[in-house]
């Protein structure tokens, strides 16, 4: 009896443990350490312009809010898509596989939104840009 | 931060989660107690100039800060900074973080000046642009007066403001 109870306590923590682990790895959730992930905002090094985006190596992705199309240069890789759907499998999946910096162009209160809730999902090299109309 | 980020994002991406100039306004003539105002700016810019009944926040200590302490769930808080950027970081964390009842003061202060500041041409005023002219008129009235008042005063205003509250909640017998 005591042999059951042990064992079925030890299987509850067992699947309660892995539970918590997949939770953690599974993309599309937050990480932890919150501010270790907001370090950027703080100094506004998230921050960039239209000339700087030429010196950011690897495969710099364009993610556009902006519903007016805004022109970019045609050798950027530029992903449309309106916020509601930013976060959907396949576009977070596009975003999270891209080798190099990812953008984000919109209203400013939009892309400062989905900067945050990206950042804390663990995306690193993200950027904002700051002075496109 | 805990919860489901799209459903975050779909919450602080809705209307109810901007405040327009014109509404924040209209909020603070009628000296509704319901709003809770807090100020991201340095505390040397908050000195400087803020929204009357504002509380500072430097966006820096935010997210160390134990906002429980700051931020009343009764009330609705509205982040503002100078422009768009940290109000609306501050507004997904407080969200990530339970607090639900949040907004953001659309274009921050600088939209706030340049709104209060804006002059009606042409010969006629609609009746809506009177009501505007009106509300603008008081809230930048309010804004300058306070801005004008020595710190003394503006800690006598902020306790008083304290003391309304715990009455409204039952305190200060």
């Amino acid at each position: 009896m005591k042999k059951l109870i042990h064992s079925t306590v030890f299987g509850a923590m067992a699947i309660i443990i892995a539970l918590m682990i997949i939770k953690s790895v599974r993309p599309g959730n937050f990480r932890n350490n919150t501010s270790k992930w907001a370090v950027q905002s703080y100094e506004n090094s998230n921050l960039i312009s239209v000339d700087m985006i030429d010196t950011l190596k690897g495969n710099t992705l364009i993610v556009d809010m902006n519903s007016q199309k805004a022109a970019f240069n045609k050798n950027l890789n530029v992903l449309q898509v309106s916020s509601d759907l930013l976060l959907s499998n396949e576009n977070y999946k596009k975003i999270k596989s891209n080798k190099g910096s990812v953008i984000l162009s919109g209203d400013p209160a939009e892309t400062a939104q989905i900067w945050m809730v990206l950042s804390q999902m663990g995306i690193e090299d993200l950027y904002i840009l700051a002075d496109h109309n | 931060m805990h919860g489901n980020p799209k459903k975050i994002l779909a919450q602080t991406l809705s209307e109810e989660s901007f405040l327009t100039p014109d509404q924040l306004a209209r909020l603070i003539v009628a000296e509704d107690s319901t709003l809770q105002l807090i100020d991201l700016r340095t505390a040397e810019d908050f000195k400087r100039q803020s929204i009357p009944g504002a509380i500072n926040i430097p966006y820096s200590n935010f997210i160390e800060a134990d906002l429980e302490s700051y931020l009343d769930e009764t009330l609705r808080s509205v982040f503002y900074a100078e422009d768009d950027f940290k109000s609306n970081y501050a507004l997904v964390l407080a969200t990530g973080f339970g607090f639900e009842n949040c907004a953001v003061l659309k274009g921050g202060l600088k939209s706030w000046n340049d709104t209060l500041n804006t002059e009606f041409s042409g010969d006629l005023i609609t009746a809506r642009e009177n009501a505007l002219f009106e509300t603008r008129y008081k809230a930048r009235r309010m804004f300058t007066e306070f801005n004008n008042m020595p710190e003394s005063l503006k800690l006598k205003f902020y306790a008083s403001r304290e003391i309304e509250r715990k009455k409204l909640d039952g305190g200060c017998e």
